[in-house]
């Protein structure tokens, strides 16, 4: 029999760390996060991308084409440029007019396919696309950034880096819909594809492209102004304009009604850095590495910005966080016996949540060879783990109660403040939202987020119960705890599936849940505008199309 | 007729039963059930609407549970079915029972046989045959030898018939609560976003 030389797997952080909200609220991108998997995957595979369509006119009105082709199949973007008044732009998903609107297309569209998606694609949700569409998205301008680029590229100037770097980005989109939704092809459409099957990637494809957009349409803008003494964006510059996106509250219940697709986002990441912790030294190539990209953490901190109460003291946090880093790397952290877990055990004693989260991101930078293969098991199929196992027994569902939700059981969920909140869809746009259970109508059409409150009710329920009675007969008579009852059986394997957080006391920040989903996008620089909505950044510093093949791999974020 | 996506089919399927009282989990049922037949070329929101619209209200606490119960109830237990068929209570619609058996022959790569007075349907991890059609009658379940047949149904979009749709959406509206000036100003900070 041959050796077994295959690293032990080491102990992964168990759920009662990571699954906390003030934790997933400080998380960071990292090479898993899907727009740099989405990149790698279109480098190595050599893709080739092209803008065959522009027609927009001295307005700024019009469309284009992008498309990206692969060796098996071509995606394009179809972007409407419309000529949108100062006083209909809002960010918020409930606006009805927007400055551009996108829908990523499967194959290279023909006339008549930009024909039909011109007369539905600008009415946004009150349209109505196809299994050939993808996504469907829009964006709006930056005002302030927009004028004063078009403004200096019409005179022959470049654009003044300060307020690039102070805004980040031309557009913002303000909603990407994607499977299924407002007609567009259904999840299953992607699942078994090799880069489209990844989570999220359609979306960040389309995202990417509507980068190139927004630079192809300023520049389009500075030379009507401008004609001949017009310029374009030199390209330090150019790198450092990303997408902006606001998110609200639509997208918080996501991680939540998702549960085996956040533990496999979860695991993944949580496999991730403890292949690195188990890592018995770290050579000089993983040290410069890990060096340059703490340089890039920290610049990343220094140009961060936001004015909300919750983020600007854990900015300063941060900064202060990187600062002790690099002073320990810089004494010679890295040169100790497993140096990446000696310095993650250092981070939970010596730094904020902001800055080990950070750090856990980091210390994956030089280490893509064994770790960049756990993108592939970031998609799930959740029909496998929808079916209720009615032969279970009362006593084993108990056991599973008390091993995963411990922390629900001792919440007073009668006490005021423990239930003070409520989630629900609005009729206005269909959109979630979060009320105040004690003062606004609505409580008896609440959706199901109240996770701990419901598993609270539900072990009650079970101790009224004889241990040996099966779930299936449980639940013929009491019907209404089969969503519950799902929930802690999809948890019996999927230890990262749950936010152990009571979701609808009234201290919940709902802007940690958008984080934690963000930063597994890819986004960086998380600007919460209230407890409930955050601006971000996407793509910044990121290649273009045209320099994809020639910048070097992933270095970018 | 409109052309709705699976997706759709299930999310709104499940927000009708949700809106006609059915609890969450078992309107999570309504929805993957309509989804299930209608991939599988069978009117899926359509039995599901004609099923929450003859009920007037969610059968859980009356005694008599209705297909979509007892679909869940049979499908719960589809691990330890074997070939000795298990009988279920006469049913308005079998389709819905057939669904979640479906389902549950997908999740755990086992095939079952439904018959009732009418008709017969196999379901296997991805596939169906039906024969004869749908009405109210008992049923049997019972295992059978596993089908060699592993492609997916299209997850194309399917037409569904204008009126079911309809009476789907209006049901799925009763779980939204109506706009005021809360709900509103819930999801943003109000700011100005010409900057």
């Amino acid at each position: 029999m041959e050796p077994h030389t295959a690293p032990l797997t080491p102990p992964l952080r168990p759920p009662s760390q990571v699954m906390r909200l003030a934790r997933m609220g400080s998380a960071h991108q990292s090479r898993l996060s899907f727009m740099r998997s989405l990149l790698r995957s279109l480098k190595r595979e050599n893709w080739a991308f092209d803008r065959p369509v522009w027609s927009v006119d001295d307005h700024g009105v019009g469309h284009a084409v992008y498309r990206a082709i692969g060796p098996r199949r071509t995606y394009s973007l179809i972007a409407f440029a419309h000529d949108l008044p100062d006083d209909m732009r809002s960010d918020r998903v409930i606006a009805t007019a927007w400055d551009a609107t996108f829908a990523l297309f499967d194959g290279t569209p023909d006339k008549d396919d930009i024909a039909r998606l011109s007369r539905n694609v600008p009415k946004q949700e009150a349209g109505r696309i196809s299994d050939r569409e993808l996504s469907l998205s829009r964006a709006n301008r930056s005002v302030r950034l927009w004028s004063h680029v078009v403004d200096r590229l019409a005179a022959g100037q470049q654009p003044d880096a300060e307020q690039i770097n102070a805004v980040g980005y031309l557009m913002r989109t303000t909603a990407v819909y994607g499977s299924g939704k407002f007609g567009a092809a259904d999840r299953a459409v992607l699942a078994g594809r090799t880069i489209m099957g990844a989570p999220f990637h359609a979306e960040m494809l389309a995202v990417w492209l509507i980068r190139s957009f927004s630079l192809d349409l300023v520049e389009h803008m500075a030379r009507v102004r401008g004609g001949d003494r017009a310029t374009r964006i030199a390209a330090p510059l150019r790198h450092r304009l990303g997408i902006g996106n606001s998110t609200g509250l639509g997208m918080a219940p996501f991680l939540v009604n998702h549960p085996a697709l956040l533990n496999a986002w979860m695991t993944a990441r949580e496999t991730a850095i403890a292949r690195v912790r188990a890592l018995p030294d770290a050579p000089p190539a993983a040290q410069a590495t890990f060096r340059r990209r703490l340089e890039q953490a920290r610049e990343n901190a220094a140009d961060w910005r936001s004015e909300h109460p919750v983020q600007i003291p854990r900015l300063e946090a941060l900064r202060a966080d990187l600062d002790l880093l690099a002073d320990r790397v810089a004494g010679g952290a890295l040169d100790t016996e497993a140096p990446w877990d000696a310095l993650m055990l250092w981070s939970a004693k010596a730094l904020t949540l902001e800055g080990q989260e950070q750090l856990a991101s980091l210390i994956l930078e030089p280490h893509g060879d064994l770790v960049d293969e756990l993108t592939a098991e970031m998609a799930t199929d959740e029909a496998d783990s929808f079916r209720i196992e009615g032969t279970m027994t009362v006593a084993a569902l108990r056991s599973l109660i008390s091993r995963d939700y411990d922390w629900a059981i001792g919440i007073d969920h009668d006490a005021a403040d423990r239930c003070a909140r409520f989630w629900y869809v609005s009729e206005e746009k269909l959109e979630p939202r979060l009320g105040q259970r004690h003062e606004e109508p609505g409580a008896e059409r609440e959706q199901p987020l109240d996770i701990s409150r419901a598993v609270h009710a539900l072990d009650t329920a079970l101790r009224e119960e004889d241990n040996a009675t099966l779930i299936a007969d449980f639940l013929l008579r009491r019907a209404e705890f089969r969503h519950t009852v799902r929930r802690v059986q999809i948890g019996a394997t999927r230890p990262y599936s749950e936010i152990r957080e009571n979701l609808i006391d009234s201290d919940l920040l709902p802007i940690d849940m958008l984080r934690c989903k963000l930063a597994f996008f890819g986004a960086s620089r998380f600007d919460p505008r209230s407890d409930r909505w955050v601006r971000i950044c996407l793509y910044r510093n990121a290649p273009f199309p045209d320099d994809l093949a020639t910048m070097p791999e992933d270095e970018w974020a | 007729m409109p052309v709705m996506t699976l997706a759709e089919i299930d999310a709104t399927g499940r927000k009708a039963a949700r809106g006609c009282g059915c609890p969450w989990g078992l309107a999570e049922e309504a929805g993957k059930s309509a989804r299930w037949l209608a991939s599988h070329g069978l009117p899926g929101a359509e039995s599901l609407a004609a099923l929450l619209q003859d009920n007037e209200g969610c059968c859980v606490g009356t005694g008599k549970p209705c297909a979509l119960a007892l679909g869940a109830s049979l499908a719960d237990r589809a691990a330890t079915i074997d070939d000795e068929p298990v009988r279920t209570a006469p049913v308005a619609d079998p389709l819905l029972v057939i669904a979640q058996m479906g389902c549950a022959a997908d999740a755990l790569h086992r095939s079952f046989l439904l018959e009732w007075h009418g008709g017969r349907a196999i379901v296997g991890r991805h596939t169906l045959s039906f024969e004869g059609s749908a009405m109210a009658s008992d049923m049997t379940c019972r295992a059978i030898a596993d089908p060699d047949n592993r492609v997916p149904p299209s997850p194309a979009s399917r037409t569904v018939a204008g009126q079911a749709w309809a009476a789907l959406e209006a049901l799925a509206h009763r779980v939204l609560v109506p706009a005021s000036d809360a709900s509103r100003a819930g999801a943003g900070a109000g700011l100005q976003d010409n900057d």
